[in-house]
């Protein structure tokens, strides 16, 4: 006779009294920034990840079809073109850096362990990255396959985004709601056509003035940039009026 | 388990929002009362590291307020919260789980949890846009308690819940306030009457009084008589003494008002209450203003 056998048998194990609460007075790890900015990737709205393919397109596109269909304007006209697109992500990044503001989320999140400065770290480093990665693919294709180079590309390709995001963050942290979202619409736009604009025109502007003049544009997109991500990341900019 | 303000003041231009607050928190409930414009929310700010102080200092254990391992024991209901329009109110709780630093598996046990004990489990899938006030309400008590908090500060925590709602959420608070600090604000007196071990009155940025509900009390006890008497009488009555309650009555007007010593031939002296308290202070400061 198997005693263990027949006692197991003969009697049944009594419940776990408080289980769940000695289960949940267990310490358990935590995230780590890392796994904390990983787990912010699929916060990023999909209109973002959609505008980054479809810039990167319609950029492969223009070139294929110049290239084919119009070859005299492979040139400076088709980096303009392509330049004109990033606007748009510009903007879409922007908005989306600046969600906690447009959605009166900031309070609640600068209580958490991860805090709004954090989070908006995390928000920078996934769209600074997609960016990066749009950004390098046009430059790259406007470098090669058309006479421009990468240096010029470069710069007129940046322009537009650095200029439309510096915007686009100064209006987003200062207006809340879809209004918000008009008005930088209609700065990325304005951008993106006026850019086209003046290409098209007949003005005939030095290639080191033009150059110049986009240095100067990127380093003031830059700085608005670099300003309004502090305002942002401080929490108490927004109740400092409040009791 | 202790958590320290030390002549906490905050400035606006030359405004004092808070006044150098000076407290320290042990487990249990604290009720905030006081005006609008009191300086709670400020308070409530300054203690969950959201607004700096103008000068003084908060800590936990030691831990000061503007550190991570601070606000890892923190579980804030701010008063007003937004939400991303698209979240549902599971997608929510797992955003500020995440926030939290809670690991996935963790955080989806913490959600089923906290959204059936905030009766939400049934719109775990809806969106939020589509919630009443009460459920919001709810969905925010249920997102501050995510991490287990040791601190909990809730900013009119009962903003929007039904006298069922509110009864739960007492019950709730009360069992919580056992092994952490709860500190809540609501202008619903009775709230505060119910739960707090505590009470804390603030006016004009400064803590006037603090103590349990016995000790705030005693300050009108004996001082609070009703009376029924003619329009006239009651006129003068008003004009006179802080008025607590009034209403039409057959033989004449009801007044409750808080008074030194009997204010009329048939008044009658009662038991004192929170509520008196309140409005007593706030009715004086009222009174005071009009002069």
């Amino acid at each position: 006779m198997n005693v263990k056998k027949e006692l197991y048998e003969a009697f049944s194990p009594p419940e776990p009294k408080r289980k769940e609460i000695f289960l949940n007075a267990l310490p358990y790890p935590k995230l780590s920034f890392s796994q904390f900015v990983f787990s912010q990737i699929k916060y990023i709205r999909k209109r973002v990840w959609v505008a980054s393919v479809l810039i990167v397109a319609a950029a492969v596109f223009t070139v294929c079809f110049m290239s084919l269909k119009a070859p005299s304007y492979i040139g400076l006209p088709a980096v303009w073109i392509i330049s004109s697109l990033t606007p748009f992500l510009a903007m879409l990044t922007a908005s989306e850096i600046s969600r906690s503001n447009m959605y009166g989320m900031t309070e609640l999140e600068t209580a958490c362990r991860f805090s709004l400065p954090q989070l908006t770290g995390a928000r920078t480093l996934i769209l600074g990255t997609v960016s990066f990665a749009v950004i390098a693919a046009l430059t790259l294709l406007s470098g090669i396959f058309t006479p421009v180079g990468i240096a010029n590309s470069a710069i007129y390709i940046l322009t537009p985004f650095l200029l439309v995001n510096g915007i686009s963050l100064a209006i987003f942290s200062r207006f809340k709601g879809k209004e918000s979202g008009y008005i930088s619409c209609v700065s990325a736009l304005f951008v993106s056509v006026s850019g086209i604009l003046l290409q098209g025109s007949q003005m005939k502007i030095p290639e080191n003035i033009c150059n110049n003049f986009c240095i100067a544009l990127c380093i003031f997109g830059t700085v608005t940039i670099i300003l309004t991500m502090k305002k942002i990341t401080n929490g108490a900019n927004y109740y400092g009026t409040h009791t | 388990m202790e958590l320290t303000l030390d002549r906490v003041t905050k400035n606006y231009g030359s405004k004092i929002a808070c006044d150098r607050i000076s407290l320290t928190l042990t487990k249990g409930v604290y009720g905030l009362l006081g005006a609008n414009g009191a300086g709670k929310t400020t308070l409530m700010r300054m203690m969950c590291g959201i607004l700096e102080p103008t000068s003084g200092s908060i800590s936990y254990d030691g831990i000061d307020v503007s550190r991570e391992e601070y606000r890892d024991v923190l579980g804030y209901l701010p008063q007003d919260f937004g939400y991303y329009p698209e979240f549902t109110a599971q997608d929510f709780m797992m955003y500020i789980a995440a926030l939290k630093g809670l690991p996935k598996a963790k955080a989806k046990v913490r959600t089923t949890e906290l959204l059936e004990l905030v009766s939400l489990k049934n719109e775990a899938k809806k969106k939020i846009k589509t919630f009443s006030g009460g459920m919001k309400q709810r969905l925010g008590i249920a997102q501050a308690m995510l991490n287990d908090p040791k601190i909990l500060v809730l900013d009119e925590p009962t903003a929007g819940l039904d006298p069922k709602e509110r009864v739960r959420f007492r019950n709730l608070i009360s069992r919580m306030g056992a092994d952490r600090i709860i500190l809540l604000s609501t202008h619903i007196v009775s709230d505060i009457e119910h739960i707090a071990d505590t009470i804390l009155v603030m006016k004009s940025g400064q803590l006037i009084h603090s103590g349990s509900l016995d000790e705030i009390i005693e300050v009108i006890r004996g001082k609070v008589w009703e009376c029924t008497v003619p329009q006239d009488v009651a006129d003068m009555l008003t004009e006179k003494y802080p008025i607590i309650n009034t209403r039409n009555a057959a033989e004449g007007v009801f007044l409750r008002l808080v008074c030194d010593k009997k204010p009329c031939e048939n008044a009658v002296n009662t038991e004192a209450t929170l509520e008196d308290l309140y409005l007593y202070y706030f009715s004086v400061e009222e009174r005071t203003d009009n002069k």
